[in-house]
């Protein structure tokens, strides 16, 4: 087991592996903790599958460039270096994450990079109508 | 999942606020 880490820790490793200034579409800001940290070094594109955390963010930065979208369709025609999730597509389905990955291939560029976050485990909770599903692993190494 | 489409470059263990056991993975595109 790695140390403890947050976001800030999470996005120095995502550094190793995108250049500054690259593109990236961040799925699910919520209240856009992390997305603020990601503009320090990248172009940074925000999106939710909820207007009001959008319109929060906005309030906040009027330029922020957001896209409501739903992370397992992805409809957009806007094509970024990177897809970002930090504890965000454990609300899908495991049926849905492989819908959305088959996605995200789409909405990349050529050597495009994916980093997401997930709890650890084996099993699948609903808490307040809100799907967590685990992930081992194993589980994602196929 | 990821293997067919993807390259993994880093699958890892961590934990979050020292209590929270979670994985982050990186991939890139093939």
């Amino acid at each position: 087991m790695a140390e403890s880490y947050d976001g800030a820790e999470l996005i120095k490793i995502l550094q190793k592996y995108l250049p500054e200034n690259s593109t990236v579409l961040e799925l699910g800001i919520g209240p856009g903790k992390d997305m603020d940290i990601l503009k320090k070094s990248y172009t940074v594109t925000g999106s939710d599958n909820s207007q009001i955390f959008l319109d929060k963010y906005k309030e906040k930065y009027q330029d922020a460039d957001l896209l409501l979208l739903d992370a397992v369709t992805l409809q957009t025609d806007r094509k970024f270096d990177c897809i970002y999730s930090n504890k965000v597509l454990h609300h899908l389905t495991k049926e849905d994450l492989a819908k959305s990955l088959q996605r995200q291939k789409d909405v990349l560029n050529s050597n495009g990079i994916v980093f997401h976050s997930f709890w650890k485990g084996n099993k699948v909770e609903n808490m307040d109508g809100l799907l967590f599903t685990y992930y081992e692993i194993e589980d994602l190494k196929k | 999942m990821i293997k067919s489409d993807f390259e993994i470059l880093t699958l890892e263990t961590y934990t979050e606020m020292d209590k929270y056991d979670s994985i982050y993975v990186v991939f890139r595109t093939k």
